[in-house]
């Protein structure tokens, strides 16, 4: 038993490891119907922002597994977490097979447009808010690869770099994310408080419920 | 009754309310069980409000629960035939005082004596709510199955029913008085300690007691309760089974198996105003289901969705 941010997605939508797409959807469906707020099941146990931060997982978790890549490579990365932690949990080298996961995000890196010293003078003065691709520029300014920040702020490079792509639907739940926006903005030296909000406004009206899922 | 079997499986059948059919559902399990070669020992152990005799449709027997539990008579002596094939009967007490509040020793003594009786499986009526002997019996049974109704209270309390059953559980095991107070503490939704579910509980206490909180962990996965859903109206009714299910992982981080489900019927009303237990009859939908449901509990299965 594992508390609720640190299962999987298979454990989030309680299915084994081998289930079919099949599978996939109808767990999703169910555990949608769960959780809404107000059904019978789950009106006594969790409350509603609860239900939604469940939802918001079970989103996630389907939007990856039923995808077949992006399931492939969350397999892998799952894969090499697993060893990592039965050998030793800090033996993680950078060229873990934690790679392919990113490719489709880290292949964005090499399209940047050119930038210079003040790409974030218009996010600092308020008339830009601070995006995914203002993390990167500051990244990017500051000379740091994504290696050094996750091992800098120790969040995972995957989850670094969904958020500069801003794949809301591969991070985890909003609590999550602002820490990691907090940490990120502290290790760029960008106005902490202002980057968390102007950030978690665009992931909020993006994930907003009703909306199509981002990402697939 | 003839030679020991090599296993022996015990059943107890709770509910964190009332009248939600826990003698109804077990004494057609029983019959079930019966029908099919198995035999079967039949506990009332609703300890003050005892009447599976009459789901039965026996008088209450003479010889009862407490004259085992208060006068020392040997078990063998309070174990009654049925009119039912390969079905046995304890009946409860019925006795007011007393007996309602029977000793540790006294319950153990009990478990001790029904792993002696010589049937295949044991079926303990236990009492709705979350008293503690009720707690104990349910989790000292081989199979724990909570009855649930599809309604607001029934559900909310069978919930409460197994927070309280799993904090039961915890704390008898945390030797550590800081893991015990931490436990206790818990077990309010308002404690002061942060921890909102058992799955936090234990990590906690992992970074306490590394030993200790293993230990708990390890008996949590253990804790398997088994869901019947009585009463059902639609199909809507049977998915709140596996909604109940999900929700439990989530909350408790317990596995929960959702084994079947009883649907609304005019002849299980009649059956208990005539006092003829259903299965006796054999065939029908509600047959089905109890055997569907004993299939599950014998085999440790549970419903798939759809």
């Amino acid at each position: 038993m594992k508390p609720l941010h640190q299962q999987n997605y298979y454990e989030i939508l309680g299915i084994p490891r081998e289930a079919t797409p099949e599978q996939i959807r109808k767990a999703f469906e169910m555990s949608k119907q769960t959780f809404e707020s107000n059904s019978l099941a789950t009106y006594s146990l969790f409350s509603d922002e609860e239900n939604r931060e469940i939802l918001t997982l079970t989103q996630k978790a389907y939007n990856t597994l039923f995808n077949l890549n992006l399931r492939q490579a969350y397999d892998q990365q799952l894969q090499s977490e697993e060893q990592t932690s039965t050998t030793k949990r800090k033996t993680k080298t950078p060229a873990s097979p934690d790679k392919p996961s990113i490719q489709s995000v880290s292949s964005q890196e090499d399209d940047l447009p050119p930038m210079g010293k003040n790409a974030l003078q218009p996010y600092i003065a308020g008339t830009k808010p601070f995006d995914g691709s203002a993390l990167k520029a500051a990244r990017l300014l500051a000379g740091i690869s994504l290696d050094e920040l996750a091992s800098q702020t120790k969040i995972r490079k995957t989850y670094l770099s969904y958020l500069e792509a801003e794949s809301f639907s591969s991070l985890p739940a909003s609590v999550y994310v602002r820490g990691f926006v907090k940490l990120v903005a502290a290790a760029l030296s960008l106005p902490i408080e202002q980057t968390a909000q102007d950030y978690m406004n665009r992931y909020a009206s993006a994930t907003q419920p009703g909306q199509a899922p981002h990402g697939i | 009754m003839g030679q020991l079997f090599d296993h022996k499986e015990i059943f107890a059948f709770g509910s964190g309310k009332g009248g939600v059919g826990k003698s109804f559902l077990a004494t057609n399990v029983a019959l079930v069980l019966g029908r099919k070669g198995r035999k079967v020992l039949l506990v009332d152990a609703d300890l003050g409000g005892a009447n599976l005799h009459t789901c039965l449709g026996i008088p209450a027997p003479e010889a009862n629960l407490s004259d085992f539990i208060h006068h020392n008579r040997p078990i063998q002596d309070t174990i009654i035939r049925t009119p039912f094939e390969n079905v046995w009967l304890i009946s409860g007490g019925q006795d007011i005082l007393g007996i309602a509040n029977p000793k540790h020793t006294q319950k153990m003594r009990l478990l001790k004596a029904l792993q002696e009786v010589d049937v295949e499986v044991v079926l303990l009526d236990l009492g709705a709510g979350t008293g503690h002997n009720t707690l104990d019996f349910f989790l000292v049974a081989d199979k724990g199955v909570m009855v649930v109704m599809p309604e607001p209270t029934s559900v909310e309390n069978a919930y409460r029913f197994i927070k309280s059953a799993l904090y039961r559980r915890l704390i008898v095991l945390a030797s550590d008085p800081a893991v015990r107070d931490l436990v206790e503490k818990a077990s309010d939704r308002r404690n002061d300690a942060g921890i909102r579910t058992p799955a936090e509980l234990v990590e906690q206490v992992v970074k306490m007691d590394p030993t200790t909180g293993q230990m708990l962990r390890d008996s949590l996965k253990q804790f398997r309760p088994r869901i019947v859903l009585n009463q059902v109206r639609s199909l809507a009714d049977i998915r709140i089974g596996f909604a109940m299910q999900a929700a439990c992982q989530k909350y408790f981080g317990l596995e929960v198996d959702f084994v079947g489900y009883l649907e609304n019927d005019d002849q299980v009303w009649r059956s208990i105003r005539t006092r003829q237990p259903l299965a006796a009859m054999g065939g029908g939908k509600l047959f089905r289901s109890f055997e569907t449901i004993a299939f599950n509990l014998l085999s440790n299965q549970q419903l798939k969705p759809e």
